[in-house]
């Protein structure tokens, strides 16, 4: 038995000054300056003042408004037993969080059940069931003026989140576009639960001594329950006198793999050994939705999810997609020191047309064991040599839709309350698989009794008919088609390195190591290697497929503060009137990435770090035109990265002049937008101390082990000018997510 | 191996992946297969149903983008914005800035959105067109007004990306897409080859259509004719312009708001039968509206309150001119604004403004100037005069002959239209520079005050994504 338990606090993992909001006085300086920039009068300027506020006297940091100190708790429990014929495991185990945003927090139950049961000789008998309900409140993100974290970048420094009488304010003229996010919490609800059970039952048939059956299937359901209130009084719902939804969502997912498992040996001295593996799996996935709204609650703060008045939705929709595979796998083993196998995997999918649905992949793959030969096995400061080696195709259906291929009409377009149709997809026929055709050629090594070991790999993917969003001509009525466009490379290194320079009897130092290294480029495009655009990227013939695309930004004009772009390719002539010359300035896939790590342990007490890092890739900020918008969205307040303006001339500075309502387009998409994502992170540093055993054999229990854990404890981010957090998600966009945590946890460990 | 084995066996090689064919042929429960969209007259009043509300919100565009929207925002107000009946209030939530300063880039999101929403509505249109089913006087209706609905898309469309019609007739126009191919890659066909479509789509309809009676919110053959006319006005093609508007006064069967039901009329959110005022709207009710994103929200001062009407426009109106109670003073952020309004029911949580796309007292002013100028000034007078009196019983009347007439029926035409969206394309078809009158700073410093024809911002770029997607399209000038 097992008992797990941690508590721990929650703060924002990345802000550097330039990206703190302005205060009341800076935000006021900046607006007078560019209201003069502006060539305002003294009576336009006085007005524009007034409505920035200048005649209150609140100083008011939003961030802080919507920032908090976070805090978190889990605990589990596990017991695990059994007899000879009968093993048990289970689990329960409960976490709570509040995220260091306001109105953002969770809470989930979890538990497991795990069951081994040998029915007879011949046959066992597994189940396994988890489950788990999340109960949580979620902000609006991205560009919502409900969402927190925007409040806190836009919200202007004048306007106090409270009233004359210390109530939360929501009047329209102090918020009149972006909500006070106080009153958004206490007014507005946003609840997401989610009942997840996942069971798997499995039998094993001992057919014949070397045949074995297997069968095993597994359901996943989820069922997810969104219920939005939103007050009539303020935002979003205002003028349709408030409005309640509720969504209710229910995916079911069965799996059914069968397999025969057979071994043979060839030789008597079982030298020479044959597996081979058939099977069967087939998949299907069904959800259901329905939905209902409607519009006109009471005027009241009383109620926290009152019934509306005017029933403005109700619907139900269903998706199902299924997946067939017959799959094979033969392998030889001789004298464990050289293995080839080779598989072949026939996948059906209903994602794409009948004539399209299935796709062959195969592989063949080789390993020898270099170690076991005689003349290695002597060279004592070598323990573990092999060398391995592989080739196949793979496919991928990632990013397809269930119904991606077909050519649809939708519902819901309604005129008069009246059902409206109106052409939803453009369908293609012919979409199928992504194929892969990756070889591999890798080396694990050990040296020194594996004090040091290590793994390197190098890899080639050739990939073609790559599954894209393709734009269309928006004279077609579409803008996208999913298609199987072209082909493209990826080449790279996986390397990793775990040695432990010191080991004595009371004391050990490990130290880790390892970074993923990948070329990405795109070999060939349909139209004789036309470029295809894809927002700000282009995939185009020799760059990498995530390449950023867009005008060249080359700073401000010292003579007068304009903004300035590169005209054409040469990049020798600069403009201020905004060019549509675009070209390549990098891309958002990493170069590289990987983590580093040490730990020391004398005797129990412990100490853990590790290190991720990453670099070669751009981020992109999809909101620095307003938060450093030159003027333009002027009423909204800017990050302190705006205070280094051209003010005059002769200045050498990155951002141009700031000017009242600023019409110059300095802040139309360019390479401005996009830093290094370049950063180490601490990610886990771990103080742990093991309770010794003379102590344990005291209190009669099996281990106690006392930690304290912090992530994110520390980041640096090599693009001085970056005004985020360089760790983003995958689109290595910053879109006022929900900021990463610094966590701060003490735990414990009892075994008994 | 014994029989349970070898049953066994068999059963996981061969009788599970028998049933794999239809496993994995799975069917949408919501949506049907485009080529089976449109087979009987329901369906293409369902598909033409869902043309109309495209004109209010395109549900293809991103749902987020408030820009996706063509009648009930961006074409009745970029109509006045870009010319001198409205502008920004200084303490402003940010929108439409670029078009106000005329700053709009090939990258601006809302002539992309107009660009994308535009054509999307035509596609759904082509399809009703287009729909081979057997012919009986209700699809003939049906088809009749897709074919106006087309018209009127394409009508905006190549006035607002393309030099006017009387600048240049062969200058480049839009790409003419009248049936569906995702792979086509259109070039621009001419300005005039364009306005051949529309004519040609106008006639077509109003000659399909029957005599039904039908809400303000559907198309009918007047609409039909009224568009024709206002096509032909546009094109500077005065007798057309005429014969079609007489034919809309003569036959549609319209007539004018009393001065005292005026501001009532303006103040109703419901499509009418009777033929007052309204010849055709977009409706939008308590359950399909664009809520914040709608033309109403952005004029109303308890939601957006952007736009005002500026001093310039409202010393136009008498005192006694019914249309200037709908114009109220007021402030915004301490500025004093004119506050607009002809879209009172943004707050309205049952119903919801329409947008107006045609009324009657446009055909009248239609038919007024395309009189004047081919000198059949007394009819002339007496429908810009019938509009005039109405709106101010107390004035006397138009007396003005020659260019002296035009102008006051141009001028006329800007008070009676005004935050419709009407005042851009006149200043556009006479080939008149945009002259802001900056009275009381209803303009910032930094705002230009003129936008001269032949000036490239007069017409918009062709969206980057269009040229990225369609090599064999060309950009406007200065983009």
């Amino acid at each position: 038995m097992r008992i797990d338990a941690e508590q721990g606090y929650a703060d924002v993992a990345f802000q550097n000054d330039l990206s703190k909001p302005l205060n009341r006085q800076q935000y006021l300086d900046l607006t007078r300056e560019g209201l003069v920039n502006s060539g305002r009068t003294q009576a336009q300027i006085d007005l524009a003042l007034n409505a920035a506020g200048i005649n209150s006297n609140n100083d008011v940091n939003w961030r802080d408004v919507v920032t908090r100190h976070g805090d978190f708790t889990n605990l589990n429990f596990s017991a695990a037993g059994g007899d000879p014929r009968t093993t048990f495991y289970t689990s329960i185990g409960y976490n709570k969080q509040q995220s260091p945003v306001i109105g953002s927090d969770f809470q989930r139950y979890s538990g497991s059940i795990n069951l081994n049961h040998k029915a007879s000789e011949k046959f066992t008998i597994a189940l396994n069931i988890i489950g788990s309900y999340l109960d949580q409140n979620s902000p609006t993100q991205s560009g919502a003026f409900r969402n927190p974290v925007l409040a806190a970048a836009f919200l202007k420094p004048t306007v106090s989140p409270y009233d004359s009488n210390g109530k939360v304010n929501f009047s329209r003229t102090s918020f009149n576009q972006v909500y006070n996010p106080l009153a958004v919490v206490q007014y507005d609800r946003a609840i997401f639960r989610n009942i997840k059970t996942i069971s798997t039952i499995s039998g094993i048939y001992n057919i014949l001594p070397d045949l074995y059956f297997t069968t095993k299937f597994g359901i996943d359901y989820i069922n997810i329950q969104e219920q939005s209130y939103r007050n009539p009084f303020f935002g979003d719902a205002r003028t349709t006198s408030g409005s309640v939804s509720n969504l209710t969502s229910s995916v079911a997912n069965w799996v059914w793999t069968n397999l025969l498992d057979y071994h043979k040996d060839f030789l008597k001295s079982k030298d020479l050994g044959m597996d081979i593996k058939l099977g069967y799996e087939a998949q299907k996935s069904k959800l259901y939705n329905t939905s209902a709204s409607g519009t006109g609650v009471p005027f009241t703060t009383l109620l926290k999810l009152p019934v509306p008045s005017t029933p403005t939705l109700a619907s139900a929709d269903r998706t199902d997609y299924a997946q067939a595979s017959v799959f094979s796998v033969l392998q030889f083993n001789y004298k464990s020191k050289y293995s080839i196998n080779g598989s072949y995997r026939n996948d059906g999918s209903s994602r794409f047309g009948p004539n399209n649905r299935y796709g062959n992949f195969w592989s063949v793959g080789g390993a020898w064991n270099i170690d076991k030969e005689e003349f290695i096995s002597k060279a004592t400061i070598l323990s573990l040599l092999k060398l391995r080696a592989s080739y196949g195709i793979t496919g991928d259906n990632r990013g397809v839709a269930p119904y991606d291929w077909r050519a649809t009409y939708a519902f819901g377009n309604d005129y008069n309350l009246q059902p409206g149709s109106f052409p939803n997809t453009v369908g293609n026929p012919v979409l199928t698989w992504e194929s892969n055709q990756q070889t591999d050629v890798g080396l694990d090594f050990g040296l020194f009794s594996n004090r040091l070991t290590g793994t390197i790999d190098w890899y080639q993917r050739k990939s073609k008919d790559l599954l894209f969003d393709v734009p269309l001509s928006l004279t077609s009525g579409f803008t996208t088609i999913k298609s199987n466009i072209g082909t493209m490379q990826n080449k790279g290194w996986e390397i990793a390195l775990n040695g432990t320079p010191v080991r004595t009897r009371n004391f050990s130092w490990d130290l880790g190591f390892n970074i993923s290294l990948n070329k990405n480029k795109v070999t060939s495009l349909p139209n004789n290697n036309a470029d295809i655009n894809d927002g700000n990227q282009i995939h185009r013939v020799g760059k990498d497929v995530s390449s950023i695309y867009t005008r060249l930004w080359t700073g401000v004009d010292p003579a007068n503060g304009d903004p300035l772009w590169y005209t054409d390719a040469t990049r020798k002539t600069t403009t201020n009137n905004t060019p549509s010359f675009r070209d390549v300035i990098g891309h958002a896939s990493p170069t590289a990435f990987g983590s580093f790590s040490t730990g020391l342990n004398f005797k129990g007490l412990s100490v853990d770090a590790q290190f991720n890092y990453q670099y070669g890739n751009l981020v992109y900020d999809s909101w620095g035109f307003i938060l450093t918008s030159d003027g333009s969205f002027p009423t909204l307040n800017k990050n302190q990265k705006q205070l280094r303006r051209w003010q005059k001339p002769g200045d050498i500075t990155d951002l141009p002049i700031y000017i009242y309502g600023n019409s110059n387009n300095s802040t139309a998409e360019s390479s401005r937008w996009y830093y290094k994502g370049d950063f180490i992170r601490l990610r886990d540093l771990t103080v742990s101390y093991q309770l010794p055993k003379s102590i344990m054999d005291k209190i009669k229990l099996d281990n106690i082990n006392l930690y304290a854990k912090g992530t994110n404890l520390w980041t640096k981010a090599f693009d001085k000018n970056i005004t985020f957090d360089p760790e983003q998600g995958f689109n290595g966009t910053n879109d006022l997510q929900v900021y990463i945590q610094r966590t701060f946890t003490l735990g414990i460990r009892i075994g008994f | 191996m014994n029989i349970k084995s070898i049953i066994l066996t068999l059963f996981v090689l061969i009788i599970i992946p028998s049933c794999k064919k239809s496993f994995l042929d799975l069917v949408p429960y919501d949506q049907v297969p485009s080529n089976v969209a449109i087979t009987d007259e329901s369906e293409m009043q369902t598909a033409l149903n869902g043309a109309y509300a495209s004109l209010r919100t395109d549900h293809r565009s991103d749902p987020n983008n408030d820009g996706s929207n063509l009648f009930d925002r961006n074409l009745p107000l970029l109509g006045d914005l870009l010319a001198d009946n409205v502008a920004i209030v200084v303490d402003n939530s940010n929108r439409y800035t670029d078009q106000f300063n005329y700053s709009y880039l090939n990258t601006n999101a809302y002539a992309l959105d107009t660009w994308t929403a535009g054509y999307s509505t035509i596609l759904s249109l082509n399809n009703i067109i287009n729909a081979d089913i057997t012919s009986t006087a209700t699809t003939s209706q049906l088809k009749g007004e897709a074919l106006t609905l087309r018209a009127l898309v394409y009508f905006y469309l190549i006035r607002l990306y393309a030099k006017p019609f009387a600048v240049d007739p062969n200058a480049e126009g839009i790409p003419i897409v009248l049936t569906y191919d995702p792979t086509l890659k259109p070039a621009r066909s001419k300005v005039s080859e364009v306005y051949d479509q529309i004519s040609k789509d106008l006639t077509d309809a109003f000659a399909m259509m029957s005599n039904t009676t039908k809400n303000s919110s559907y198309v009918t053959k007047y609409v039909a004719r009224a568009l024709e006319a206002k096509v032909a006005l546009t094109k500077g093609d005065w007798a057309n312009a005429k014969t079609a508007a007489l034919d809309v006064i003569t036959n549609g069967g319209y007539s004018l708001a009393a001065a005292g039901d005026y501001v009532a009329y303006w103040n109703n959110p419901t499509p009418v039968d009777d033929k007052v005022e309204t010849i055709f709207e977009v409706s939008n009710d308590g359950v399909s509206n664009n809520g914040n994103n709608s033309l109403a929200y952005f004029y109303d001062p308890a939601g957006y309150g952007d736009a005002f009407a500026v001093d310039a426009l409202v010393n136009l109106y008498s005192a006694s001119d019914v249309r200037k109670d709908l114009i109220t003073p007021g402030t915004k952020g301490g500025q004093p604004i004119n506050i607009v309004e002809k879209y009172p029911n943004a707050s309205n949580p049952s119903d919801k403004d329409d947008d107006k796309v045609l009324r009657y007292s446009d055909v009248l002013l239609i038919f007024a100037e395309a009189s004047a100028r081919t000198s059949d000034e007394v009819n002339a007078l007496l429908k810009l005069n019938q509009v005039a009196k109405e709106r101010d019983p107390s004035f006397i009347g138009y007396v003005a002959t020659g260019q002296a007439l035009i102008d006051d029926i141009i001028q006329e035409r800007r008070k009676e239209l005004a935050f419709e969206g009407d005042r851009y394309w006149d200043l556009t078809r006479l080939k008149l520079d945009v002259i802001r009158v900056n009275l009381n700073n209803n303009y910032p410093s930094n705002t230009p005050l003129t936008l001269p024809v032949g000036d490239d911002k007069r017409i918009w770029p062709i969206p980057q994504d269009e040229i990225d997607a369609n090599p064999a399209i060309t950009q406007n000038p200065g983009y």
